[in-house]
């Protein structure tokens, strides 16, 4: 998706070739979009119109990106972050998502049962957590951008972005342990 | 063996695969439905026939958020500024300062100037044929108490710059008519300015007449008078050259009794005092006389575009001509300057408030926005 089109392109191939950016843009990041949007709303109806407000932004606002302040991805989940930070706001409540996520490469039914607790006292967990590590969580682990992606979306420097995934994880892992 | 730290490593590794396994997935008819509208590029349903004009101009809103607004701003600034710059432009030549009668006054067009000038010229007629004929102080005549005045005029006429050369010449030529001469005169022309200033004289009884002539020629820009009573003067010049020539009149009866010898000889030295005396006083009383025979007439002529107000040369025939037009076009590109320089200094305020304020704006939605991640 480029932000300045060459010159010596025709603007009809330069809009040819800013959509077939954009929906490669789109494929790559759908899912994770829609992931940590729902990560942030824990609200799968808020979180599908959220995310595909957040696409519609990005579509509109293409010729505005600016490579030298980060990579797409980033840019793509810095205004999904507004966009469901807009919805929060709006709302003011926290909502549990409704439906449990379908795993189509389920467990074996023999470890059923163990890994569904493990799950609940991952998800629990994961619950107890502040907002901000929440939302940390959802972009590093559910969106999986990188620490320099992490920083650019939140607003922070990269390794300041790696300290608190680190102290975020030993969190989850002291908060586990103590649940077993 | 495995170490601790390689315990540790694993652990942590599972509860990142764990916690990854929390990550929600997309509903898949959603993800279609989001998938066909990517295709389309976002189009809105159920736009129908006129869809493919409204996605563009709703497209251009989303694109320009407030700017329509900012715009709309400035769009009403040039107006405004438009209108303020052609007011100021169109007012400049409506009022004139006219002296009449040594007295000022404010006046709201030439034309009030010149009716005022005519209701006193008729007092001033009245003056003038209570003692038109000065008396001749060789008669000893008793000479009737008439005012004796000086009286001078400055005529300012403006036309289009082609006739400042036609209209000089005409008023040439009346002063000329009515036995007056032309003392300096002076014309410039320079690409589309012209001036023409002239010195007139003209017979007293004239300068009324004459005024009422020139003023006719073209557009009275300003008109002003001044009369200075210079009777006494006149008197005094004349009595004192009466004297001397009273006095060589005694002289010479002396002379003539006297005979030849000393007596004699100096007489005649009084007599050549008196005469060189004589010829002094007769030089005053000439120069003073002078100023009440004649009139001088100060005449101005400046090649300018017709006023705004419609006034036009006497004797123009209402065709527009590509002098005409280049004038009114300049007058148009005024007019656009002096908007965009009141624009400009309308908007630099203004564009120096709305930095901070987008700034100050940004800020604020932020911590909205971070409120409420920590209030969710």
């Amino acid at each position: 998706m480029a932000a300045t089109p060459t010159s010596k392109t025709s603007p009809g191939l330069e809009v040819t070739a800013s959509r077939a950016a954009f929906e490669a843009l789109y494929r790559s990041s759908r899912d994770d979009l829609y992931a940590y949007v729902a990560g942030v709303l824990r609200d799968r109806s808020a979180a599908e119109d959220v995310t595909a407000l957040a696409f519609e932004r990005a579509y509109r606002k293409a010729d505005r990106f600016d490579p030298s302040r980060g990579s797409q991805r980033a840019w793509l989940f810095g205004i999904a972050r507004n966009a469901a930070l807009d919805e929060l706001r709006k709302r003011q409540r926290q909502a549990e998502l409704t439906t449990e996520p379908v795993d189509e490469h389920g467990p074996s039914p023999a470890d059923e049962a163990g890994l569904a607790l493990r799950r609940a006292t991952v998800r629990e967990a994961i619950s107890r957590l502040e907002p901000t590590e929440r939302e940390l969580v959802a972009l590093k682990f559910f969106a999986g951008l990188s620490n320099g992606e992490v920083a650019a979306v939140v607003g922070v420097s990269e390794s300041n972005a790696g300290t608190k995934l680190h102290r975020v994880i030993e969190k989850l892992r002291r908060a586990c342990n103590d649940e077993a | 063996m495995t170490r601790p730290e390689d315990d540790q490593d694993r652990e942590l590794a599972a509860l990142i695969d764990e916690v990854a396994a929390e990550r929600p997935e997309p509903d898949p008819e959603w993800a279609q439905q989001l998938d066909a509208r990517v295709r389309d590029g976002f189009r809105r349903r159920g736009a129908g026939a006129w869809g493919r004009f409204r996605a563009p101009a709703r497209a251009a809103r989303e694109r320009l958020g407030d700017r329509p607004l900012a715009f709309g701003g400035v769009a009403a600034s040039m107006i405004a500024a438009i209108v303020v710059a052609v007011g100021l432009l169109g007012s400049g030549g409506d009022s004139e300062t006219q002296t009449l009668n040594g007295e000022s006054s404010q006046l709201d067009a030439p034309e009030e100037a010149l009716e005022k000038f005519e209701a006193g010229s008729a007092d001033r007629d009245a003056l003038e044929a209570g003692g038109s004929a000065a008396a001749d102080p060789g008669t000893g005549a008793a000479a009737p108490k008439a005012r004796k005045q000086d009286r001078d005029a400055q005529l300012e006429l403006r036309t289009r710059p082609a006739e400042v050369r036609s209209v000089s010449d005409q008023a040439i030529s009346i002063v000329e008519s009515v036995g007056g001469v032309v003392l300096n005169s002076n014309l410039r022309e320079r690409g589309e300015r012209a001036t023409a200033q002239l010195r007139l004289q003209v017979p007293s009884g004239e300068l009324d007449p004459t005024l009422d002539r020139l003023t006719d020629l073209a557009t009275v820009a300003s008109l002003s008078e001044s009369v200075t009573d210079i009777t006494a003067p006149f008197a005094s010049a004349r009595d004192r050259l009466k004297d001397a020539r009273a006095e060589r009149r005694k002289l010479l009866q002396a002379l003539g009794s006297a005979g030849d010898g000393e007596e004699a000889a100096t007489l005649r030295k009084q007599l050549a005092k008196v005469r060189n005396q004589i010829a002094r006083r007769e030089a005053a009383f000439s120069r003073v006389a002078q100023r009440s025979r004649n009139s001088e007439i100060d005449l101005q002529i400046k090649g300018r575009t017709p006023e705004s107000s419609g006034a036009t040369a006497p004797g123009g025939d209402g065709n527009w001509t590509i002098g005409e037009a280049i004038d009114d076009a300049l007058t148009v590109l005024k007019a656009i300057l002096g908007a965009l320089l009141i624009t400009t200094a309308v908007l630099l305020p203004l564009a120096a408030l709305a930095l901070p304020t987008r700034l100050i704006y940004k800020l604020v939605r932020r911590r909205q926005r971070q409120q409420a991640l920590a209030a969710s």
